[in-house]
């Protein structure tokens, strides 16, 4: 088995154990979205745990494989790059909703954005001056 | 960054995938150091010339046009 052979079944059983996770709960104790949805990631879970043992004991090498691909510094500079590009995203979006919002006048949606907005400026501004102190 | 990093593998008769698992990196890599897509860490580096038995400046040569 190889590696992308490897991230597509765990991609499959995730999505596995969540929905018989959801439809069990849903048939034993009636409908609840909550418990659901809580259902299915504990069933996925159980099902990703299960996995991983197999993969300890019958294919070790991928697990290691994993481990470093994990800790890969090129991976790790790409998902720098990647989470960077997103917040720029995400910060953009934000503020254009916000914006468009008060023009609106969507109050509800004007709030919500622009606290959105205001907290997560607010976590980079902290997590960057924290970063410089300590690097 | 230029390297030499194809060359000495291939003197040293490994192929990329285990020129990875020695420096417990991904193939991928050593494949974007070889083609000078990546430039690696310094602690990378060190572990490169180290398995070479060469110092950084003779596998990683600097060129002036990178300051431009």
């Amino acid at each position: 088995m190889n590696n992308k052979k490897n991230l597509v079944f765990i991609f499959l059983i995730g999505i596995m154990g969540y929905f018989l996770g959801a439809i069990v709960y849903d048939l034993v104790s009636g409908f609840s979205r909550a418990g659901s949805h809580l259902s299915g990631f504990l069933t996925a879970t159980v099902f990703f745990g299960l996995y991983f043992l197999y993969l300890k004991k019958k294919f070790p090498k991928i697990l290691d494989d994993m481990t470093i691909e994990q800790h890969d510094e090129r991976e790790k500079t790409i998902r720098e790059k990647a989470g960077h590009c997103t917040l720029y995203f995400v910060f953009a979006s934000t503020f254009i909703i916000s914006i468009f919002a008060m023009i609106k006048n969507h109050i509800l949606l004007g709030i919500v954005s622009g606290s959105i907005y205001v907290i997560l400026l607010t976590i980079y501004l902290l997590l960057t001056y924290y970063f410089k102190r300590k690097i | 960054l230029k390297n030499k990093l194809e060359e000495l593998r291939k003197e040293k008769g490994l192929n990329q995938d285990e020129l990875a698992s020695i420096l417990k990196v991904s193939r991928q890599t050593i494949s974007s150091l070889e083609n000078g897509r990546y430039n690696p860490s310094l602690i990378l580096a060190f572990k490169i010339a180290a398995l070479f038995r060469m110092s950084i400046e003779e596998i990683f040569i600097f060129g002036e046009d990178e300051n431009e």
